[in-house]
């Protein structure tokens, strides 16, 4: 592909308009991104205690509640939930683009030091599209039916680049190949409605590429298209980030998608994270009920030798508008005990980064849910303690695990 | 082996999609082209294919939502292609459809009780008295309260809709229901229980299924035998378990390699297709998937150009249309 015109393109184009610090520290990042793991490079985004209301007649939403997270440079995240539990509130929260009733009401976004949230209008539109952009979910919505692909594509290029229009419309015609459409020139004139699912897609995703962002959230950017598309995007956006060195919020409830292409893995459920660690231990070790949940009920995971039937989660998710006093998943949980009903368990940080929000250690008793805990105060005793290890399940072996305490639990799953 | 509950032969459905001056059709969509398959009582039929294949026709054409432009369906030893509507009717009874979309397959101003019984009524199915009862077992059928039945859909979930939905296919008593995607709008953990209801309700009902999907996931954990739609052709069908171990058509492996790992360990390098589905408007001779196909060059002084491969058998229950196979050339 023609990458290296494209950052040609971006350096001139910078270099005239003479405000792209963040971009060049971008490259930076690139630039050191293969010798550090993702965890160790710089924190470009971090979120801390995200709060986003919906005041209605009927009540007070809290879509968002209380969330903490960040992004590295380089990394791919994934921020992974059902409907309604406030993933794609959170990510249009960072970028202010919230509709009323919505509103955030607690927390900052410090991107690269500035904290979004009190940005005045200005500021923030000049990060929008430029430094941070979004992938929306549905292609078939996001583009405006009246306007060529090219008048949507350069406007955002013309804005934020200060080409004139004729390199604007190169520029278009570079990314639109960089994201595999054939024949970018004369498809670059057509309207949405020429073009298939994929190639919207492509559309939104060259939009949001268009300007070199440092980070691109993308919100259920495969989820309307076909499976064999899916994974042509996704490669894509694997390959752009190997090559810009963009960071990614991914947003799904895909956990396939996931496993594919996250370094990194936020569990929301209701609002609020539940389970966060790297993709690697989340996938082999998920400690929270939801999580384990959530993996065990996909369909064709299971081996084609066994004819049983899927495990679901009982249930649904919870009224909004009316959440469980405790725990949000204890109603639909099977390993449930009385403290969860009446009592917010925390976030809590465990060894390796992981975080976790459970009172319960499920990998305790692998065999059966609802494990009955001992009362010994060594064990994960089911009481709130402050220190850090606090309700952390005891767990064997494993260095990325929590810290190991050493219970009968722990050796019993090990 | 035991006859076919319903038997599918060369079956066509085109769209005229341009007519020249004097009204003579100058192009056409050809979204089932000649299409054969046999569905066994009992079992559980996978069709899978990318959007725009033909599998929702293929659907459709069943629960006589379009009429054939060529071929047989044969059910029951009759025709129903050849039969006059009204007595087509009769038969299409045993043949009922699950929608893809529960929000839009439902009706909002009337309450699920009267969706139900919509067609114990118009079929008169049963006494007017014992319709209520039949309403409130049919909901315990599907996992939901009878009391629900003076409900509105907006009050429902995804997952709830869905199992109203099953409800008014199962009133009908049918024999055969066609589910046209029913659980790709629905949160993961949501799938896993409608799914688990419908293979719940095959064994309680007795119940045979043709299950349109786009990925081969879903259709893994459901399905039986498996048939894999590509541009209006079968190109390969298979019992699930030999598809999966040992697909054979190149465009089955590339939806194999489509599906998703669950375990970041195992990424691996995929089988990525190139470019979207061709259109299917005036195809061109020959192999459907040949522009796309990335085992072309591997068969020397094959058609894939010129015809489009037969649908063979190449081993027992095992059928590819691919020439890359001896038994088709």
């Amino acid at each position: 592909m023609t990458m290296p015109d494209a950052m040609n393109t971006t350096a001139a184009g910078s270099s005239a308009a003479g405000a792209h610090a963040a971009n060049a520290a971008n490259a930076a990042d690139a630039a050191g991104a293969h010798a550090a793991t993702p965890s160790e490079r710089p924190i470009i985004l971090d979120v801390k205690g995200l709060s986003t209301d919906f005041v209605m007649k009927r009540g007070t939403v809290h879509a968002v509640r209380d969330v903490d997270f960040n992004v590295h440079a380089g990394e791919v995240l994934a921020i992974v939930g059902e409907s309604g539990s406030g993933k794609s509130v959170a990510s249009l929260s960072i970028l202010q683009l919230l509709q009323a009733p919505g509103r955030v009401v607690a927390g900052e976004v410090c991107y690269r030091g500035r904290d979004l949230l009190a940005l005045p209008k200005r500021e923030m539109r000049d990060i929008r599209g430029n430094h941070i952009s979004m992938i929306f979910q549905e292609p078939m919505t996001s583009l405006n039916p009246v306007f060529t692909i090219e008048d949507q594509l350069t406007e955002s290029i013309r804005t934020h680049m200060g080409l004139d229009k004729k390199a604007a419309s190169e520029r278009a015609i570079e990314m639109l190949r960089l994201v595999g459409i054939p024949s970018p020139e004369k498809r670059v004139k057509e309207y949405p409605h020429q073009m298939s699912g994929g190639m919207r897609q492509r559309v939104m995703t060259a939009m949001a590429l268009s300007c070199d962002p440092d980070l691109l959230i993308a919100d259920e950017p495969t989820t309307a298209l076909d499976v064999t598309i899916q994974a042509q995007i996704l490669a894509l956006l694997a390959d752009l980030r190997e090559k810009i060195g963009m960071a990614v919020i991914l947003i799904t409830h895909d956990l396939g998608v996931v496993a594919e292409s996250a370094d990194r893995v936020v569990v929301m459920y209701c609002g609020q994270v539940v389970e966060e660690a790297t993709a690697q231990t989340l996938f082999e070790r998920p400690l929270h009920p939801y999580t384990l949940g959530l993996l065990a009920s996909i369909p064709g995971m299971e081996d084609t030798e066994t004819d049983e039937q899927l495990y679901m989660i009982p249930g649904m998710v919870p009224n909004p508008l009316n959440l469980p006093p405790g725990c949000a998943f204890a109603p639909r949980c099977t390993f449930c005990i009385e403290q969860c009903k009446s009592e917010m368990p925390p976030l809590v940080e465990l060894e390796g980064g992981r975080k976790l929000r459970c009172f319960v250690d499920v990998t305790a008793e692998s065999a059966g849910p609802a494990p009955t805990l001992p009362d010994e105060p060594t064990g994960p005793a089911p009481t709130l303690s402050d220190e850090p290890t606090g309700p952390a399940p005891a767990s064997p072996v494993e260095s990325a695990g929590p810290a190991p305490t050493s219970t009968d639990s722990g050796e019993a799953s090990a | 082996m035991t006859e076919p509950l319903i038997s599918l032969r060369n079956l066509s459905k085109h769209f005229t999609m341009d007519r020249d001056l004097l009204g003579r059709t100058t192009s056409v969509l050809k979204a089932v082209d000649d299409l054969s398959l046999d569905i066994y009582p009992g079992e559980t039929f996978g069709l899978v294919g990318e959007s725009g294949c033909g599998k929702t026709t293929v659907g459709k054409l069943l629960v006589d939502l379009y009429e054939p432009t060529a071929g047989e369906i044969v059910y029951d030893g009759v025709d129903l292609a050849g039969l006059p509507r009204k007595e087509r009717r009769r038969y299409c009874r045993d043949i009922q459809l699950i929608f893809q979309d529960p929000y839009a397959s439902l009706n909002p101003r009337m309450t699920v009780g009267d969706i139900i019984a919509e067609p114990i009524r118009v079929n008169r199915l049963q006494p007017a008295d014992q319709i209520d009862d039949r309403v409130g077992y049919l909901l315990n059928a599907v996992g939901l309260s009878a009391n629900y039945r003076n409900r509105f859909p907006h009050e429902f979930s995804g997952g709830q809709r869905q199992r109203v939905g099953i409800a008014r296919a199962l009133a009908m008593e049918p024999k055969l229901i066609v589910c046209d995607e029913p659980v790709s709008a629905l949160d993961v953990s949501i799938q896993a229980q409608v799914l688990n209801l419908l293979d719940d309700l095959s064994e309680e009902f007795g119940l045979t299924y043709l299950f349109i999907a786009h990925g081969l996931n879903v259709v893994k954990h459901i399905s039986d035998r498996v048939g894999v739609m590509y541009l209006g052709k079968l190109v390969e069908v298979a019992p699930k378990r030999e598809l999966y171990r040992n697909p054979l058509h190149p465009y089955t492996r590339a939806l194999l390699s489509a599906i998703p790992v669950t375990n970041p360990a195992h990424r691996t390098q995929r089988v990525l297709l190139e470019g979207d589905v061709t259109s299917p408007i005036d195809p061109k001779p020959g192999c459907r998937f040949a522009s796309r196909c990335y085992a072309k060059g591997e068969c020397t002084g094959c058609a894939c150009d010129d015809e489009m491969p037969p649908l063979v058998e190449v081993s027992p229950g095992h059928f590819v249309a691919c020439y890359l196979h001896p038994g088709t050339r």
